[in-house]
Protein backbone atom coordinates (compact mmCIF):
# COMPACT_ATOMS: atom_id res chain seq x y z
CA UNK A 1 0.00 0.00 0.00
CA UNK A 2 1.53 3.25 -1.05
CA UNK A 3 1.50 5.94 1.55
CA UNK A 4 1.30 9.33 0.08
CA UNK A 5 1.08 12.90 1.15
CA UNK A 6 -1.79 14.91 -0.07
CA UNK A 7 0.36 17.98 0.10
CA UNK A 8 -2.37 20.53 -0.31
CA UNK A 9 -4.68 19.13 2.31
CA UNK A 10 -1.83 18.62 4.68
CA UNK A 11 -0.69 22.18 4.28
CA UNK A 12 -4.17 23.46 4.89
CA UNK A 13 -4.63 21.35 7.98
CA UNK A 14 -1.28 22.43 9.26
CA UNK A 15 -2.13 26.10 8.82
CA UNK A 16 -5.36 25.66 10.71
CA UNK A 17 -3.64 23.80 13.52
CA UNK A 18 -0.92 26.44 13.67
CA UNK A 19 -3.47 29.22 13.82
CA UNK A 20 -5.35 27.53 16.62
CA UNK A 21 -2.15 26.88 18.53
CA UNK A 22 -1.04 30.49 18.17
CA UNK A 23 -4.37 31.69 19.51
CA UNK A 24 -4.17 29.28 22.38
CA UNK A 25 -0.70 30.44 23.31
CA UNK A 26 -1.68 34.08 23.09
CA UNK A 27 -4.80 33.94 25.22
CA UNK A 28 -3.45 31.39 27.70
CA UNK A 29 -2.53 33.89 30.41
CA UNK A 30 -6.13 35.05 30.59
CA UNK A 31 -7.34 31.62 31.49
CA UNK A 32 -6.14 31.39 35.02
CA UNK A 33 -4.84 32.92 38.16
CA UNK A 34 -1.37 33.80 39.35
CA UNK A 35 -0.27 30.24 39.77
CA UNK A 36 -1.24 29.52 36.20
CA UNK A 37 0.90 32.45 35.01
CA UNK A 38 3.81 30.89 36.84
CA UNK A 39 3.25 27.57 35.10
CA UNK A 40 3.02 29.26 31.73
CA UNK A 41 6.39 30.89 32.19
CA UNK A 42 7.92 27.52 33.01
CA UNK A 43 6.30 26.01 29.96
CA UNK A 44 7.64 28.77 27.76
CA UNK A 45 11.15 28.32 29.12
CA UNK A 46 11.04 24.58 28.59
CA UNK A 47 9.77 25.02 25.05
CA UNK A 48 12.90 26.98 24.24
CA UNK A 49 15.11 24.17 25.51
CA UNK A 50 13.07 21.56 23.78
CA UNK A 51 13.11 23.21 20.36
CA UNK A 52 16.89 23.15 20.55
CA UNK A 53 16.86 19.57 21.72
CA UNK A 54 14.61 18.70 18.81
CA UNK A 55 17.34 19.89 16.50
CA UNK A 56 19.87 17.65 18.18
CA UNK A 57 17.80 14.61 18.94
CA UNK A 58 14.82 14.70 16.65
CA UNK A 59 16.55 15.79 13.50
CA UNK A 60 20.10 14.64 13.97
CA UNK A 61 19.34 11.58 16.03
CA UNK A 62 21.73 12.29 18.89
CA UNK A 63 19.94 11.55 22.12
CA UNK A 64 21.08 13.80 24.95
CA UNK A 65 20.51 13.02 28.60
CA UNK A 66 22.62 15.91 29.76
CA UNK A 67 21.07 19.00 28.30
CA UNK A 68 20.57 20.70 31.63
CA UNK A 69 24.33 21.12 31.67
CA UNK A 70 24.09 23.56 28.79
CA UNK A 71 21.18 25.28 30.43
CA UNK A 72 23.14 25.65 33.65
CA UNK A 73 26.28 26.82 31.93
CA UNK A 74 24.38 29.49 30.06
CA UNK A 75 22.45 30.50 33.14
CA UNK A 76 25.58 31.00 35.19
CA UNK A 77 27.51 32.65 32.40
CA UNK A 78 24.80 35.20 31.83
CA UNK A 79 23.88 35.64 35.48
CA UNK A 80 27.45 36.15 36.62
CA UNK A 81 27.99 38.78 33.99
CA UNK A 82 24.76 40.56 34.80
CA UNK A 83 25.20 40.52 38.56
CA UNK A 84 28.85 41.48 38.60
CA UNK A 85 28.72 44.16 35.93
CA UNK A 86 26.31 46.73 34.62
CA UNK A 87 26.05 45.50 31.09
CA UNK A 88 22.66 45.59 29.39
CA UNK A 89 20.58 42.47 29.59
CA UNK A 90 21.06 41.67 25.94
CA UNK A 91 24.78 41.33 26.52
CA UNK A 92 24.01 38.95 29.34
CA UNK A 93 21.87 37.00 26.96
CA UNK A 94 24.67 36.80 24.46
CA UNK A 95 27.00 35.61 27.22
CA UNK A 96 24.51 32.92 28.16
CA UNK A 97 24.22 31.65 24.61
CA UNK A 98 27.95 32.00 24.16
CA UNK A 99 28.84 30.14 27.34
CA UNK A 100 26.68 27.18 26.50
CA UNK A 101 27.84 27.13 22.91
CA UNK A 102 31.49 27.21 23.92
CA UNK A 103 30.94 24.24 26.19
CA UNK A 104 29.29 22.36 23.35
CA UNK A 105 32.12 23.19 20.99
CA UNK A 106 34.63 22.02 23.54
CA UNK A 107 33.11 18.62 24.14
CA UNK A 108 31.37 18.21 20.82
CA UNK A 109 34.17 17.10 18.52
CA UNK A 110 35.09 14.37 20.97
CA UNK A 111 31.70 13.01 21.82
CA UNK A 112 30.13 13.02 18.37
CA UNK A 113 32.51 10.27 17.42
CA UNK A 114 30.64 8.07 19.85
CA UNK A 115 27.93 5.85 18.52
CA UNK A 116 24.39 5.58 19.85
CA UNK A 117 24.35 4.49 23.46
CA UNK A 118 27.85 5.71 24.12
CA UNK A 119 26.96 9.21 23.04
CA UNK A 120 24.08 9.19 25.51
CA UNK A 121 26.38 8.06 28.28
CA UNK A 122 28.77 10.85 27.40
CA UNK A 123 26.01 13.41 27.70
CA UNK A 124 25.12 12.03 31.10
CA UNK A 125 28.75 12.45 32.02
CA UNK A 126 28.82 16.05 30.86
CA UNK A 127 25.70 16.73 32.87
CA UNK A 128 27.29 15.39 36.00
CA UNK A 129 30.57 17.19 35.48
CA UNK A 130 28.93 20.55 34.95
CA UNK A 131 26.69 20.05 37.95
CA UNK A 132 29.66 19.25 40.14
CA UNK A 133 31.68 22.15 38.80
CA UNK A 134 28.84 24.55 39.50
CA UNK A 135 28.33 23.05 42.94
CA UNK A 136 31.94 23.20 44.00
CA UNK A 137 33.06 26.53 42.59
CA UNK A 138 32.22 28.47 45.74
CA UNK A 139 34.30 31.45 44.77
CA UNK A 140 32.86 31.80 41.33
CA UNK A 141 29.32 30.60 41.46
CA UNK A 142 28.48 30.59 45.13
CA UNK A 143 28.29 26.83 45.04
CA UNK A 144 25.30 25.31 46.76
CA UNK A 145 24.27 28.72 48.01
CA UNK A 146 23.42 29.68 44.51
CA UNK A 147 23.48 33.04 42.84
CA UNK A 148 20.82 35.57 43.60
CA UNK A 149 19.90 38.96 42.28
CA UNK A 150 19.68 37.87 38.66
CA UNK A 151 18.00 40.83 36.97
CA UNK A 152 14.89 40.67 34.89
CA UNK A 153 15.14 40.96 31.12
CA UNK A 154 15.28 44.55 29.97
CA UNK A 155 15.59 46.31 26.67
CA UNK A 156 16.39 49.99 27.01
CA UNK A 157 13.84 51.55 29.32
CA UNK A 158 11.54 48.55 29.25
CA UNK A 159 11.84 45.91 31.93
CA UNK A 160 9.87 42.77 32.38
CA UNK A 161 7.89 43.15 35.54
CA UNK A 162 5.25 40.52 35.85
CA UNK A 163 4.89 36.83 35.22
CA UNK A 164 2.59 37.54 32.32
CA UNK A 165 5.11 39.85 30.71
CA UNK A 166 7.78 37.24 31.22
CA UNK A 167 5.55 34.74 29.47
CA UNK A 168 4.98 36.88 26.41
CA UNK A 169 8.64 37.82 26.08
CA UNK A 170 9.75 34.21 26.26
CA UNK A 171 6.92 33.19 23.95
CA UNK A 172 8.24 35.62 21.37
CA UNK A 173 11.69 34.11 21.70
CA UNK A 174 10.14 30.65 21.38
CA UNK A 175 8.36 31.67 18.22
CA UNK A 176 11.59 32.96 16.72
CA UNK A 177 13.37 29.75 17.70
CA UNK A 178 10.64 27.63 16.15
CA UNK A 179 10.77 29.55 12.92
CA UNK A 180 14.52 29.17 12.66
CA UNK A 181 14.49 25.45 13.37
CA UNK A 182 11.51 24.86 11.11
CA UNK A 183 13.21 26.62 8.23
CA UNK A 184 16.31 24.63 8.91
CA UNK A 185 14.55 21.30 8.91
CA UNK A 186 13.09 21.80 5.46
CA UNK A 187 16.36 22.90 3.95
CA UNK A 188 19.49 21.32 2.61
CA UNK A 189 21.09 21.27 6.06
CA UNK A 190 17.98 19.79 7.62
CA UNK A 191 17.99 17.01 5.08
CA UNK A 192 21.63 16.40 5.77
CA UNK A 193 20.96 16.12 9.50
CA UNK A 194 18.15 13.67 8.96
CA UNK A 195 20.31 11.73 6.55
CA UNK A 196 22.96 11.49 9.24
CA UNK A 197 20.31 10.22 11.61
CA UNK A 198 18.89 7.65 9.22
CA UNK A 199 22.11 6.32 7.78
CA UNK A 200 25.29 8.16 8.54
CA UNK A 201 27.36 6.03 6.24
CA UNK A 202 25.17 6.69 3.24
CA UNK A 203 25.08 10.37 4.13
CA UNK A 204 28.86 10.54 4.11
CA UNK A 205 28.91 8.88 0.74
CA UNK A 206 26.86 11.78 -0.52
CA UNK A 207 29.38 14.27 0.73
CA UNK A 208 27.76 15.19 4.03
CA UNK A 209 30.24 16.29 6.67
CA UNK A 210 28.57 14.25 9.35
CA UNK A 211 30.83 15.08 12.23
CA UNK A 212 30.73 18.81 11.55
CA UNK A 213 26.95 18.84 11.33
CA UNK A 214 26.61 16.88 14.53
CA UNK A 215 28.83 19.32 16.40
CA UNK A 216 27.02 22.36 15.05
CA UNK A 217 23.65 20.83 15.90
CA UNK A 218 24.93 20.23 19.40
CA UNK A 219 26.20 23.80 19.62
CA UNK A 220 22.96 25.37 18.44
CA UNK A 221 20.85 23.25 20.75
CA UNK A 222 23.19 24.15 23.58
CA UNK A 223 22.82 27.84 22.75
CA UNK A 224 19.05 27.63 22.99
CA UNK A 225 19.32 25.83 26.31
CA UNK A 226 21.79 28.40 27.60
CA UNK A 227 19.48 31.29 26.83
CA UNK A 228 16.61 29.42 28.42
CA UNK A 229 18.78 28.95 31.49
CA UNK A 230 19.39 32.65 31.85
CA UNK A 231 15.71 33.44 31.34
CA UNK A 232 14.91 30.91 34.02
CA UNK A 233 17.43 32.58 36.29
CA UNK A 234 15.89 35.97 35.65
CA UNK A 235 12.46 34.63 36.34
CA UNK A 236 13.42 33.05 39.63
CA UNK A 237 15.97 35.85 40.19
CA UNK A 238 18.05 33.12 41.76
CA UNK A 239 19.84 30.08 40.39
CA UNK A 240 21.49 27.14 42.01
CA UNK A 241 23.15 24.03 40.63
CA UNK A 242 20.20 21.92 41.69
CA UNK A 243 18.09 23.45 38.96
CA UNK A 244 20.38 22.05 36.33
CA UNK A 245 20.90 18.45 37.23
CA UNK A 246 20.17 15.00 35.96
CA UNK A 247 16.46 15.18 36.75
CA UNK A 248 16.03 18.21 34.57
CA UNK A 249 18.02 16.63 31.75
CA UNK A 250 15.89 13.53 31.81
CA UNK A 251 12.82 15.72 31.89
CA UNK A 252 13.84 17.42 28.66
CA UNK A 253 14.63 14.11 27.01
CA UNK A 254 11.22 12.81 27.99
CA UNK A 255 9.53 15.88 26.57
CA UNK A 256 11.05 15.20 23.20
CA UNK A 257 10.56 11.45 23.24
CA UNK A 258 7.02 11.58 24.53
CA UNK A 259 6.07 14.21 22.02
CA UNK A 260 7.62 12.21 19.24
CA UNK A 261 11.16 12.20 18.00
CA UNK A 262 11.46 14.05 14.76
CA UNK A 263 8.48 16.28 15.26
CA UNK A 264 8.88 19.84 16.44
CA UNK A 265 5.21 20.15 17.28
CA UNK A 266 5.58 16.95 19.23
CA UNK A 267 8.49 18.38 21.17
CA UNK A 268 6.45 21.46 22.06
CA UNK A 269 3.47 19.36 23.13
CA UNK A 270 5.79 17.14 25.13
CA UNK A 271 7.19 20.20 26.88
CA UNK A 272 3.73 21.38 27.77
CA UNK A 273 2.64 18.00 29.07
CA UNK A 274 5.73 17.21 31.07
CA UNK A 275 5.85 20.69 32.58
CA UNK A 276 2.21 20.82 33.57
CA UNK A 277 1.66 17.23 34.62
CA UNK A 278 3.80 17.22 37.75
CA UNK A 279 2.02 20.33 38.90
CA UNK A 280 -1.29 18.66 38.34
CA UNK A 281 -0.05 15.65 40.23
CA UNK A 282 1.40 17.68 43.10
CA UNK A 283 1.27 14.85 45.56
CA UNK A 284 3.64 12.76 43.47
CA UNK A 285 6.44 15.30 43.38
CA UNK A 286 8.93 13.05 45.18
CA UNK A 287 8.23 10.40 42.63
CA UNK A 288 9.21 12.57 39.75
CA UNK A 289 12.33 10.73 38.74
CA UNK A 290 10.85 7.23 39.00
CA UNK A 291 7.79 8.50 37.20
CA UNK A 292 9.93 9.85 34.39
CA UNK A 293 11.58 6.48 34.12
CA UNK A 294 8.27 4.70 34.03
CA UNK A 295 6.91 7.02 31.35
CA UNK A 296 10.03 6.52 29.27
CA UNK A 297 9.79 2.77 29.47
CA UNK A 298 6.07 2.88 28.77
CA UNK A 299 6.52 5.03 25.69
CA UNK A 300 9.30 2.83 24.38
CA UNK A 301 7.21 -0.29 24.67
CA UNK A 302 3.77 0.89 23.71
CA UNK A 303 4.35 3.72 21.30
CA UNK A 304 7.99 4.39 20.53
CA UNK A 305 7.20 7.06 18.02
CA UNK A 306 5.64 9.21 20.71
CA UNK A 307 2.48 11.19 20.35
CA UNK A 308 3.22 12.82 17.07
CA UNK A 309 5.10 10.03 15.45
CA UNK A 310 8.08 10.71 13.35
CA UNK A 311 7.65 13.31 10.75
CA UNK A 312 9.35 13.15 7.45
CA UNK A 313 12.04 15.52 6.46
CA UNK A 314 9.82 18.48 5.72
CA UNK A 315 9.05 18.65 9.40
CA UNK A 316 5.36 18.20 8.94
CA UNK A 317 3.99 16.24 11.87
CA UNK A 318 1.63 13.54 10.69
CA UNK A 319 -0.48 14.05 13.82
CA UNK A 320 -0.37 10.33 14.23
CA UNK A 321 -2.40 10.36 17.39
CA UNK A 322 -5.34 12.08 15.72
CA UNK A 323 -5.21 9.78 12.78
CA UNK A 324 -5.25 6.90 15.17
CA UNK A 325 -8.27 8.22 17.01
CA UNK A 326 -10.08 8.94 13.78
CA UNK A 327 -9.39 5.49 12.48
CA UNK A 328 -10.76 3.97 15.63
CA UNK A 329 -13.83 6.15 15.70
CA UNK A 330 -14.80 6.17 12.08
CA UNK A 331 -12.99 3.23 10.59
CA UNK A 332 -12.03 5.43 7.67
CA UNK A 333 -8.76 5.09 5.87
CA UNK A 334 -7.37 8.54 6.27
CA UNK A 335 -4.74 10.17 4.16
CA UNK A 336 -1.73 8.83 5.86
CA UNK A 337 1.73 10.11 6.17
CA UNK A 338 4.72 8.66 7.91
CA UNK A 339 4.39 5.02 8.80
CA UNK A 340 4.14 4.46 12.55
CA UNK A 341 5.96 1.18 12.07
CA UNK A 342 9.01 3.02 10.85
CA UNK A 343 9.60 4.49 14.26
CA UNK A 344 13.05 5.44 15.31
CA UNK A 345 14.78 3.63 18.13
CA UNK A 346 16.58 6.46 19.86
CA UNK A 347 19.14 4.17 21.38
CA UNK A 348 19.93 2.37 18.17
CA UNK A 349 23.54 2.41 17.10
CA UNK A 350 24.49 4.45 14.09
CA UNK A 351 25.24 2.86 10.74
CA UNK A 352 28.08 0.41 10.69
CA UNK A 353 30.42 -0.51 7.91
CA UNK A 354 28.71 -3.20 5.82
CA UNK A 355 30.16 -6.63 6.53
CA UNK A 356 32.23 -8.06 3.74
CA UNK A 357 29.79 -9.82 1.48
CA UNK A 358 30.66 -13.11 -0.04
CA UNK A 359 31.49 -12.26 -3.61
CA UNK B 1 40.96 0.12 -14.59
CA UNK B 2 37.80 1.73 -15.85
CA UNK B 3 38.16 3.84 -18.93
CA UNK B 4 36.17 7.00 -19.21
CA UNK B 5 32.70 6.59 -20.70
CA UNK B 6 32.87 2.85 -20.51
CA UNK B 7 30.72 0.46 -18.60
CA UNK B 8 32.98 -2.08 -16.95
CA UNK B 9 31.46 -5.15 -15.46
CA UNK B 10 32.97 -6.99 -12.53
CA UNK B 11 31.84 -10.53 -12.03
CA UNK B 12 33.04 -13.54 -10.18
CA UNK B 13 31.82 -16.44 -8.11
CA UNK B 14 30.67 -15.96 -4.54
CA UNK B 15 33.44 -14.99 -2.22
CA UNK B 16 35.62 -13.74 -5.03
CA UNK B 17 36.10 -10.42 -3.35
CA UNK B 18 33.96 -8.14 -5.48
CA UNK B 19 32.28 -6.32 -2.63
CA UNK B 20 35.52 -6.12 -0.71
CA UNK B 21 37.05 -4.53 -3.75
CA UNK B 22 34.38 -1.88 -4.08
CA UNK B 23 34.48 -1.13 -0.38
CA UNK B 24 38.23 -0.71 -0.53
CA UNK B 25 37.99 1.60 -3.53
CA UNK B 26 35.41 3.78 -1.85
CA UNK B 27 37.35 4.16 1.35
CA UNK B 28 35.35 1.91 3.63
CA UNK B 29 38.22 -0.48 4.07
CA UNK B 30 41.78 0.59 4.39
CA UNK B 31 44.00 -0.92 1.76
CA UNK B 32 47.30 -2.39 2.76
CA UNK B 33 49.14 -2.12 -0.51
CA UNK B 34 48.77 -0.62 -3.92
CA UNK B 35 46.90 2.51 -4.76
CA UNK B 36 43.62 3.76 -6.13
CA UNK B 37 43.53 6.59 -8.58
CA UNK B 38 40.80 8.72 -10.00
CA UNK B 39 41.97 10.61 -13.08
CA UNK B 40 45.57 10.83 -11.93
CA UNK B 41 44.69 11.65 -8.40
CA UNK B 42 45.27 9.21 -5.60
CA UNK B 43 42.14 8.58 -3.61
CA UNK B 44 43.14 5.59 -1.54
CA UNK B 45 43.27 6.45 2.13
CA UNK B 46 40.69 9.18 1.70
CA UNK B 47 37.55 8.81 3.72
CA UNK B 48 34.25 8.10 2.03
CA UNK B 49 33.11 11.69 2.14
CA UNK B 50 36.18 12.96 0.37
CA UNK B 51 35.86 10.28 -2.25
CA UNK B 52 32.28 11.24 -2.89
CA UNK B 53 33.29 14.84 -3.27
CA UNK B 54 36.01 13.76 -5.66
CA UNK B 55 33.34 12.36 -7.94
CA UNK B 56 32.79 8.74 -7.05
CA UNK B 57 29.21 7.74 -6.37
CA UNK B 58 27.84 4.36 -5.46
CA UNK B 59 24.80 2.30 -4.73
CA UNK B 60 24.72 -0.36 -2.07
CA UNK B 61 23.99 -4.02 -2.31
CA UNK B 62 21.70 -3.89 0.69
CA UNK B 63 20.15 -0.52 -0.04
CA UNK B 64 21.00 2.39 2.13
CA UNK B 65 18.14 4.76 1.66
CA UNK B 66 17.04 7.32 4.19
CA UNK B 67 13.95 5.59 5.38
CA UNK B 68 12.22 8.43 7.11
CA UNK B 69 12.31 10.50 3.94
CA UNK B 70 10.26 10.55 0.80
CA UNK B 71 11.61 9.61 -2.60
CA UNK B 72 12.06 13.23 -3.53
CA UNK B 73 13.88 14.05 -0.33
CA UNK B 74 16.25 11.13 -0.76
CA UNK B 75 17.18 12.41 -4.18
CA UNK B 76 17.41 15.99 -2.92
CA UNK B 77 19.95 14.78 -0.39
CA UNK B 78 21.99 13.52 -3.31
CA UNK B 79 22.46 17.09 -4.36
CA UNK B 80 24.02 18.00 -1.05
CA UNK B 81 27.56 17.92 -2.34
CA UNK B 82 26.77 20.33 -5.12
CA UNK B 83 25.27 23.00 -2.90
CA UNK B 84 26.67 25.20 -0.22
CA UNK B 85 24.10 26.86 2.00
CA UNK B 86 25.02 26.38 5.61
CA UNK B 87 23.18 26.54 8.90
CA UNK B 88 22.78 30.29 9.05
CA UNK B 89 21.58 30.73 5.50
CA UNK B 90 19.13 27.90 5.86
CA UNK B 91 17.73 29.14 9.13
CA UNK B 92 17.28 32.65 7.87
CA UNK B 93 15.96 31.75 4.46
CA UNK B 94 18.67 33.73 2.70
CA UNK B 95 18.38 34.42 -1.04
CA UNK B 96 21.23 32.12 -1.93
CA UNK B 97 19.60 29.30 -0.04
CA UNK B 98 16.30 29.90 -1.78
CA UNK B 99 17.95 29.90 -5.17
CA UNK B 100 19.88 26.74 -4.44
CA UNK B 101 16.77 25.03 -3.15
CA UNK B 102 14.75 25.93 -6.23
CA UNK B 103 17.53 24.76 -8.50
CA UNK B 104 18.02 21.54 -6.57
CA UNK B 105 14.33 20.73 -6.63
CA UNK B 106 14.10 21.26 -10.35
CA UNK B 107 17.13 19.10 -10.97
CA UNK B 108 15.83 16.38 -8.67
CA UNK B 109 12.47 16.30 -10.42
CA UNK B 110 14.22 16.01 -13.75
CA UNK B 111 16.21 13.06 -12.53
CA UNK B 112 13.12 11.40 -11.13
CA UNK B 113 11.37 11.85 -14.45
CA UNK B 114 14.27 10.20 -16.22
CA UNK B 115 14.03 7.14 -14.04
CA UNK B 116 10.24 6.97 -14.12
CA UNK B 117 9.94 7.75 -10.46
CA UNK B 118 8.23 11.12 -10.63
CA UNK B 119 4.81 9.83 -9.67
CA UNK B 120 6.23 8.51 -6.41
CA UNK B 121 8.11 11.59 -5.42
CA UNK B 122 6.12 12.23 -2.26
CA UNK B 123 5.90 8.64 -1.15
CA UNK B 124 8.02 7.33 1.66
CA UNK B 125 10.79 5.25 0.20
CA UNK B 126 9.97 2.34 2.44
CA UNK B 127 6.57 2.00 0.85
CA UNK B 128 7.89 1.36 -2.63
CA UNK B 129 8.55 -2.09 -4.09
CA UNK B 130 12.13 -3.24 -3.69
CA UNK B 131 13.14 -2.73 -7.30
CA UNK B 132 11.88 0.83 -7.23
CA UNK B 133 13.75 1.49 -4.03
CA UNK B 134 16.87 0.44 -5.87
CA UNK B 135 15.95 2.89 -8.59
CA UNK B 136 15.64 5.63 -6.01
CA UNK B 137 19.08 4.84 -4.69
CA UNK B 138 20.42 4.97 -8.22
CA UNK B 139 18.71 8.28 -8.73
CA UNK B 140 20.26 9.62 -5.57
CA UNK B 141 23.68 8.44 -6.67
CA UNK B 142 23.25 10.13 -10.03
CA UNK B 143 22.45 13.41 -8.30
CA UNK B 144 26.13 13.71 -7.55
CA UNK B 145 26.84 13.87 -11.30
CA UNK B 146 29.66 11.48 -10.60
CA UNK B 147 32.75 10.91 -12.65
CA UNK B 148 32.50 7.27 -11.73
CA UNK B 149 29.36 5.41 -10.79
CA UNK B 150 29.73 2.18 -8.86
CA UNK B 151 26.75 -0.13 -8.88
CA UNK B 152 26.94 -2.86 -6.26
CA UNK B 153 24.80 -5.81 -7.34
CA UNK B 154 21.86 -3.70 -8.44
CA UNK B 155 19.86 -6.61 -9.75
CA UNK B 156 19.67 -8.41 -6.43
CA UNK B 157 16.14 -9.47 -5.66
CA UNK B 158 14.73 -8.36 -8.98
CA UNK B 159 12.33 -10.19 -11.20
CA UNK B 160 12.99 -10.79 -14.88
CA UNK B 161 10.96 -7.79 -15.95
CA UNK B 162 12.73 -5.61 -13.44
CA UNK B 163 16.11 -6.79 -14.66
CA UNK B 164 15.13 -5.86 -18.19
CA UNK B 165 14.23 -2.40 -16.97
CA UNK B 166 17.53 -2.18 -15.15
CA UNK B 167 19.39 -3.23 -18.27
CA UNK B 168 17.67 -0.49 -20.24
CA UNK B 169 18.53 2.04 -17.58
CA UNK B 170 22.19 1.13 -17.58
CA UNK B 171 22.28 1.17 -21.36
CA UNK B 172 20.71 4.62 -21.33
CA UNK B 173 23.34 5.79 -18.88
CA UNK B 174 26.05 4.34 -21.08
CA UNK B 175 24.67 6.17 -24.06
CA UNK B 176 24.98 9.41 -22.15
CA UNK B 177 28.62 8.67 -21.57
CA UNK B 178 28.47 7.79 -17.88
CA UNK B 179 31.46 5.87 -16.59
CA UNK B 180 30.15 2.86 -14.71
CA UNK B 181 31.63 0.00 -12.76
CA UNK B 182 28.97 -2.64 -12.49
CA UNK B 183 29.42 -5.38 -9.93
CA UNK B 184 27.01 -8.16 -10.59
CA UNK B 185 26.01 -11.73 -10.07
CA UNK B 186 23.71 -11.75 -13.05
CA UNK B 187 26.14 -12.63 -15.82
CA UNK B 188 23.57 -12.12 -18.55
CA UNK B 189 22.92 -8.58 -17.41
CA UNK B 190 26.62 -7.88 -17.48
CA UNK B 191 26.98 -9.35 -20.94
CA UNK B 192 24.18 -7.15 -22.21
CA UNK B 193 25.29 -3.86 -20.79
CA UNK B 194 29.05 -3.79 -20.44
CA UNK B 195 31.68 -2.76 -22.91
CA UNK B 196 34.27 -4.74 -21.05
CA UNK B 197 34.22 -7.28 -18.29
CA UNK B 198 36.69 -8.12 -15.56
CA UNK B 199 36.45 -11.36 -13.66
CA UNK B 200 37.62 -11.98 -10.12
CA UNK B 201 38.18 -15.18 -8.29
CA UNK B 202 39.65 -15.72 -4.87
CA UNK B 203 40.61 -12.10 -4.54
CA UNK B 204 42.44 -11.75 -7.81
CA UNK B 205 41.57 -10.65 -11.30
CA UNK B 206 41.67 -13.66 -13.55
CA UNK B 207 40.41 -12.23 -16.81
CA UNK B 208 39.66 -8.97 -18.52
CA UNK B 209 38.18 -8.38 -21.94
CA UNK B 210 35.14 -8.01 -24.10
CA UNK B 211 31.99 -9.96 -23.27
CA UNK B 212 32.72 -12.32 -26.12
CA UNK B 213 36.22 -13.03 -24.92
CA UNK B 214 35.10 -13.59 -21.35
CA UNK B 215 32.34 -15.91 -22.38
CA UNK B 216 34.87 -18.23 -23.92
CA UNK B 217 37.70 -17.79 -21.46
CA UNK B 218 38.82 -21.07 -19.95
CA UNK B 219 39.84 -19.65 -16.60
CA UNK B 220 36.47 -17.97 -16.20
CA UNK B 221 34.58 -21.11 -17.03
CA UNK B 222 36.70 -23.06 -14.61
CA UNK B 223 36.08 -20.56 -11.86
CA UNK B 224 32.37 -20.78 -12.39
CA UNK B 225 32.22 -24.54 -12.71
CA UNK B 226 29.89 -25.90 -10.13
CA UNK B 227 28.33 -22.46 -9.55
CA UNK B 228 24.67 -22.09 -10.36
CA UNK B 229 23.61 -18.93 -12.04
Amino acid sequence: MLRKFDAGLRRHRRRVALGLAACAFLIAPFLGSEYWQHLLVLVAINILVVVGLHLLTGLTGQLSFGHAAFMGTGAYAGALLLTKTQVPYVVGGIAAVGGATVLALMVGPAIVRLVGDYFVIATIGIGEVIYLVLLNSLQLTGGPLGLSGVPAPALGPLTVQSDTQFYYVILAIDAAACILIWRLSGSRVGRALIAVRDDELAARFLGVRARYYKVVALAISAGFAGLAGLLFGSYASYISPDSFGYTQSIGFAIMVILGGLGSMAGAVVGAILVTLAPEALRTLSEWRLPLYGAVLVFVMIVRPQGLFGRSVVTGRPPLAVFRHIRRRLFGESPITGASPAAAVDPLAAAAEVPPPNRG
Amino acid sequence: MVRRHEVLGLIGPNGAGKSTFINAVTGLYRITSGEVRLEDRRIDGLDSRAIAVAGVSRTFQNLRLFRSMTVLDNVLTGFHAGTRSGFIRCMLGAPRQRREEAFTRAAALELLEKLDLAEHKDHLVGSLPYAQQKAVELCRALALTPKLLLLDEPSGGMSLAERKHLRNTIQALAKEGMTVLLIEHDVQLVMDTCHRIAVMDQGRKIADGSPEAIRNDEKVIAAYLGQED
